[in-house]
């Protein structure tokens, strides 16, 4: 499953790799890394500019 | 600023992962290769990425407290996303040489130091003796060229502002 099970069951998990030699399970892995970075990365985003609307409304409410 | 900054940590982060698969991959390879295992490149990639899963438990605690904020970080929040080794827990400040160092220790790097020895010893048919040795020289020279460097470039910055 994706290699994840590596995290409990490593030695089941380097058994299979023994088994059927194949390094296919990089592009999945890159894909669940991607999106957990990205999500992360649009929240940052969203919140710095949340912060500068903000700052903005409140240079308008002050003048 | 802070949009670029963040975006280009993200990106390099993201960038840095397949190449330093590859390059675990060939350097367990060729570990196998010169102490008569009986490794393909094929199953040494396979190692190499599973090895590296404690890297997606990182990023997934790295989002939940990045989830969790609410007002945009600043460079240091951003590099103390994850409080993991040990310069982080002692509150060392970034500039500091002893911070990068610390991050070789990561509890996540260790975790995955310890799935490469075990994986190399598992499925790349070296022993448990040379697999862990050959990790362990390995791990060895990127904490002693990562801390020269990282003690070299706080002198040059010292040398700069002095």
């Amino acid at each position: 499953m994706l290699g994840i099970e590596t995290l409990w069951s490593p030695g089941a998990s380097f058994d299979k790799v023994k088994e059927a030699p194949t390094g296919r399970w990089l592009l999945p892995f890159l894909i669940l890394y991607g999106v957990t970075s990205a999500i992360a990365l649009f929240h940052f985003l969203r919140i710095d500019m949340n912060a500068e609307m903000r700052e903005v409304m409140e240079q308008q409410m002050a003048a | 600023m802070l949009p670029l900054i963040t975006g280009l940590t993200f990106v390099a982060a993201f960038l840095a992962i397949p190449i330093t698969i590859l390059v675990l991959a060939l350097c367990g390879w060729l570990a196998s290769k010169i102490l008569q295992g009986t490794a393909t490149f094929g199953q040494a990639l396979g190692v190499a990425v599973r090895a590296k899963m404690p890297l997606l438990v990182g990023a997934l605690v790295g989002l939940v407290v990045a989830l969790l904020m609410s007002e945009p970080p600043g460079m240091a929040e951003m590099a103390l996303l994850v409080r993991d080794h040990p310069a982080a827990w002692l509150s060392v400040e970034m500039t500091n040489p002893f911070f990068n160092f610390s991050r070789n220790f990561s509890v996540f790097a260790l975790w995955s130091l310890g799935l490469l020895g075990y994986g190399t010893h598992r499925a790349l048919g070296l022993s448990k003796g040379k697999a862990w040795a050959s990790w362990g020289v390995l791990f060895g020279a990127l904490v002693v060229v990562s801390g020269a460097l990282a003690a070299l470039g706080a002198m040059g910055q010292a040398a700069a502002g002095g």
